[in-house]
């Protein structure tokens, strides 16, 4: 509580000082071009899951970029390796470019530069500026807040259908702690943001999700009796941060909530990562340090401060987090509290829910020391992770080797370097308490022009035990596996690319629904054509592997099967005129496992148009999916409001229409509409518990301001 | 608990090694004789059919017939690094007055197993853009000490064509009309078919591709590989494989007389396989 008050002083103080509002002079159109390349670089990175995931930072940075262009003679060109704009080999190619033949003034002068295509160039042209530099000027408060951008953005959404939870009234909801949602269906979002050319950027998010409580003060007593100090808070999420960067020694400090992204994301990485995904080259991490905590996720974040001094080439970061995350509360027969799990959802709809919120203290401290060379980086890390109560999953055997207690260190030492065309990362991690190991190396080749390839090799030991980390793997935790990849990016010719990646990997020990050590791999081939200026396709196989408990409780029958995965994609996208897009998919899934045998289908059709002289742009799809179950479920990407993000599954038999607006009321402010329906073909009710909606659709509706000054 | 988690993953590892051993799953069985013989080849995971040089005396005999010195050359293979499991290759090529004839001899096993391959073959090329070779070979199966051995006669025929002047196609097949281990069981020496494509980037990076069916295995294998060389002299290789063997990577340095290929395979349970060969050129 009283860390909220803390919050509420500090963004009014912030908002006040944001009053001074000043229409920046460069405010041309830059949203239009740049969001229809940020939904196809989202759709390639991320990967389909089950997870909500928020990717919001991201977007927001490429939006960012785009209103405030890189100049590509400048020293900021490293951010676009970040941005997955350019690889490390292009980036060396352009540096030597300017080294030898002096500053670059235009945009076709990029092309001269080995390794740099046309695709590149014009994913790039948005991002960047050519010309001579200007010369950074001192930096003054007085000028970073004056020309910065302020953002404000507000949404709404909601299912139109009453979900089981929302039918019981909350006062007898003492009956179902579980089962009852306490607050009403809406979900709303808020979030303002300051952001000055990368030195100075402040801002805060306030969440309520759907099913939540807006104003506690309005809750039954008996409800309120219950929960007694769990009491909801308004607003259910709520975090702020303000941040400086690039003042002299001072490289970059961070008051309120932040993430740390350091080496391979192996011993410290907070934030999001992308794993396995079509854009098969992308295994090495580039972290950036000290970032501010801009996600709605609401329980993987630091809370504190941190600050990065930087010395010449030697740089020194500490940080300290004193933050409260969910956990599920178990008092053990002789008394003491422990939390058995920590969920991660973000939801405290329901007593049950209610009553885990917060109940966790997370202290964690620690630092981490970097020096970068001509050509190599080096890097160590240690930090300690203390929790306030004792985590103490139950017992079972593939929890052996879990992280139990409440204190936590974790040391690691990272290394990137370059040699000849190859560019080797890796990092090597250890929990110096109790020996817990895990390490991760890979290389880049840049062999050719045409050809990248991407080697990895990893082993997390079942011993290591880590709870802010994110390091390139394919399960869930960060232990117990041990795996190798190989991937692959081939220009065949100036209308075809190949990408293509192998994973091979192994779990030592046993895993939830695993009970022995088991195997898997994955492969990957796309072929993406670009048969001309207006008329773009790609095919894609994706086949996945592992090993499961058989089903069979026939005890005759092998302990582990094989879960084999085989999914086909046809995608083509046609500019019928620039106004006009025309984007149909059709893919295919196949799903075996021992007798188990499942398959589903999906087509799709999206039309996207933009009117000339009206600012308004409408996205339209038609999806009919026919799946045997869950088993065989197809996730597709689907256009959202700009800074949200959905993949949602698609299962059984039915269909899936959704209308985007965007419209640009002023200058200054956008406004989006998305309206959604899926309307089941084969069923009366969906989903169960207390999310169960009688009837065979569901609606959903989205409203979205976004005000930029 | 270390300990004793070590023990478990040993005993594990035994037990599927035994039982791959026994049961004889055969892509388990890596190197032998039905698997390509050199290690730059084995840095590809195996690939060969559609890469030239001196190795093709026992690979695609047809990519042989582009060596236009005598050569010699010698490796060692180690199936997973027990001593039981160890491939030797030994071969020469002379060139003669209308092609290529080479020499090969292979030995697989230990003294309670073996098989042996003797060949002979002779390749040359037809223009620039056909290659072909044939190759006679002799088999022997060796069970212990008082089962005695088996001997077996049968043959290789090999093709590559450049379908352009980039990229190669190859076929590869032996002993198409299986012949039998013995006259009173229905065993047969397996017969292999390989199918593949190299792609030269330029004169520093070639990446290849190429699908095997052994009739002793389960469907097909798909493999590909990429060989780049840097400073002149240094090559670094990688390569994936649908099973089995389903990676590799290897080094290799080339000088004019002499190429030294190292390369290790992994399989998935089984670990690592090392392989290491030289081919001199006089």
């Amino acid at each position: 509580m009283k860390q909220n008050r803390t919050y509420w002083i500090l963004s009014i103080v912030l908002l006040l000082q944001g009053i001074n509002f000043n229409v920046s002079a460069q405010n041309g159109d830059t949203l239009r071009p740049s969001s229809e390349f940020i939904t196809d670089q989202l759709e390639n990175l991320s990967r389909s899951s089950d997870l909500k995931q928020d990717y919001s930072d991201l977007t927001g940075s490429y939006i960012f970029y785009a209103r405030h262009p890189i100049n590509i003679n400048g020293p900021k060109t490293e951010k676009l390796v970040q941005l997955h704009l350019l690889n490390e080999m292009q980036l060396i190619a352009l540096k030597n470019y300017i080294h030898e033949n002096g500053i670059i003034y235009s945009l076709f002068e990029l092309q001269y530069i080995s390794g740099f295509n046309k695709y590149t160039i014009r994913q790039l042209s948005p991002f960047i500026r050519t010309g001579p530099c200007k010369k950074t000027k001192p930096f003054s408060w007085k000028k970073a807040i004056k020309y910065g951008d302020h953002q404000v953005l507000m949404r709404y959404s909601q299912l139109l259908e009453t979900e089981a939870g929302y039918k019981i009234p909350a006062d007898s909801a003492w009956m179902k702690p579980g089962s009852v949602f306490l607050g009403p269906p809406q979900n709303l979002y808020f979030r303002y943001a300051f952001r000055s050319n990368d030195h100075l950027r402040w801002g805060f998010t306030a969440e309520k999700d759907a099913g939540e409580v807006l104003f506690p003060s309005r809750l039954g007593d008996s409800v309120k009796q219950i929960l007694g100090k769990h009491k909801p808070s308004f607003p259910d999420f709520f975090s702020a941060y303000a941040y400086v960067s690039g003042l002299g020694i001072l490289k970059k400090a961070v008051v309120g909530d932040y993430h740390l992204e350091f080496g391979q994301g192996l011993c410290l990485w907070s934030g999001l990562a992308f794993g396995k995904s079509a854009e098969a080259t992308s295994v090495k991490y580039y972290g950036t340090g000290i970032k501010p905590n801009t996600s709605s996720n609401e329980n993987r974040f630091f809370r504190g401060a941190a600050v990065t001094l930087g010395l010449k080439k030697a740089a020194l970061t500490i940080f300290y987090s004193h933050n409260k995350v969910d956990g599920s509360l178990f008092v053990s027969p002789s008394g003491q509290n422990e939390i058995t799990s920590l969920p991660e959802t973000g939801n405290h709809r329901t007593i049950n829910e209610l009553m885990n919120k917060h109940r966790l203290v997370v202290d964690a401290f620690g630092g981490h020391v970097a020096y970068t060379g001509r050509r190599w980086k080096a890097g160590l890390t240690y930090y300690q992770t203390r929790l306030g109560l004792p985590l103490e999953p139950a017992e079972k055997p593939y929890r052996l080797f879990n992280f139990r207690g409440n204190r936590l260190s974790n040391a690691s030492l990272n290394l990137a370097f370059q040699l000849n065309r190859f560019s080797f990362f890796g990092e090597f991690a250890a929990n110096p308490d109790d020996g817990g190991l895990a390490g991760i190396a890979g290389v880049n080749l840049y062999p050719a022009d045409r050809l990248t390839l991407t080697l990895s090799y990893r082993n997390f030991s079942p011993h290591y035990k880590v709870l802010y980390a994110s390091p390139f793997r394919e399960s869930g935790q960060v232990n117990n596996e041990h795996g190798i990849y190989l991937g692959l990016k081939m220009l065949l010719s100036g209308r075809l690319t190949l990408t293509a990646y192998a994973d091979y990997y192994s779990f030592p020990w046993l895993k939830y629904h695993i009970n022995a050590p088991s195997l898997g791999k994955a492969f990957l081939v796309q072929l993406d054509m670009n048969a001309s200026h207006n008329l773009n396709m790609y095919f894609r196989f994706r086949y996945k592997q592992r090993e499961e408990n058989n089903s069979l409780p026939n005890g005759y029958y092998p302990l582990l099967v094989n879960k084999k995965l085989s999914d086909y994609r046809y995608a083509v996208a046609y500019t019928v005129v620039p106004k006009l897009i025309l984007k149909t998919r059709i893919e295919y899934v196949s799903y075996v496992k021992a007798s188990d045998r499942e398959k589903g289908f999906m087509v799709y059709q999206d039309i996207l148009y933009r009117f000339a002289r009206f600012p308004l742009n409408i996205s339209f799809r038609y999806a009919w999916f026919n799946t045997d179950g869950w088993n065989s479920r197809i996730y597709a990407y689907e256009n959202d409001v700009l800074y949200a993000f959905s993949i949602p599954p698609f299962y059984d038999k039915g269909q899936r229409i959704y209308l985007l607006l965007h419209y640009r009321i002023k200058k200054f402010m956008d406004l989006w509409m998305k309206i959604a329906r899926t309307v089941f073909f084969n069923k009366n009710s969906i989903s169960s518990g207390p999310r169960a909606i009688e009837g065979n659709h569901k609606t959903n509706i989205k409203l979205q301001v976004l005000i930029k000054l | 608990m270390s300990t004793l988690a070590g023990s478990l993953f040993r005993e594990v590892k035994l037990l599927l090694l035994t039982f791959l051993l026994v049961i004889g799953i055969p892509p388990a069985r890596s190197g032998g004789l039905w698997l390509p013989a050199g290690a730059r080849q084995a840095g590809l995971d195996h690939c060969s059919v559609a890469l030239t040089g001196f190795w093709g005396v026992e690979n695609n005999l047809a990519g042989m017939a582009v060596v236009k010195n005598f050569s010699a050359g010698l490796g060692y293979e180690n199936g997973f690094l027990l001593p039981h499991m160890g491939t030797a290759s030994l071969g020469v090529v002379s060139p003669v007055k209308y092609g290529n004839l080479g020499l090969s001899l292979r030995y697989y096993g230990f003294s309670l197993f073996h098989q042996m391959k003797l060949g002979l073959t002779f390749a040359r090329a037809f223009g620039r853009k056909l290659r072909m070779g044939v190759q006679l070979d002799y088999l022997q199966t060796g069970f212990g000490d008082i089962y005695g051995s088996r001997n077996n006669f049968s043959f290789a025929i090999g093709i590559q064509t450049d379908i352009f002047k980039k990229l190669t196609l190859g076929i590869y097949v032996f002993n198409p009309l299986p012949v039998k281990l013995a006259g009173y069981a229905k065993e047969k020496i397996p017969s292999v078919y390989r199918l593949g494509l190299a792609y030269h980037f330029s004169e520093n990076l070639l990446a290849t591709a190429e699908v095997e069916k052994n009739t002793e295995n389960r469907p097909f294998v798909v493999r590909g590989g990429v060989e780049y060389l840097f400073r002149k002299q240094f090559v670094f290789r990688t390569g994936f494989g649908s099973t089995g063997d389903v990676f590799s990577f290897g080094f290799g340095w080339r000088t004019k007389n002499l190429h030294f290929d190292i390369a290790a395979t992994m399989h998935q349970s089984l670990g690592f396989s090392p392989e290491a060969s030289f081919v001199f050129f006089f």
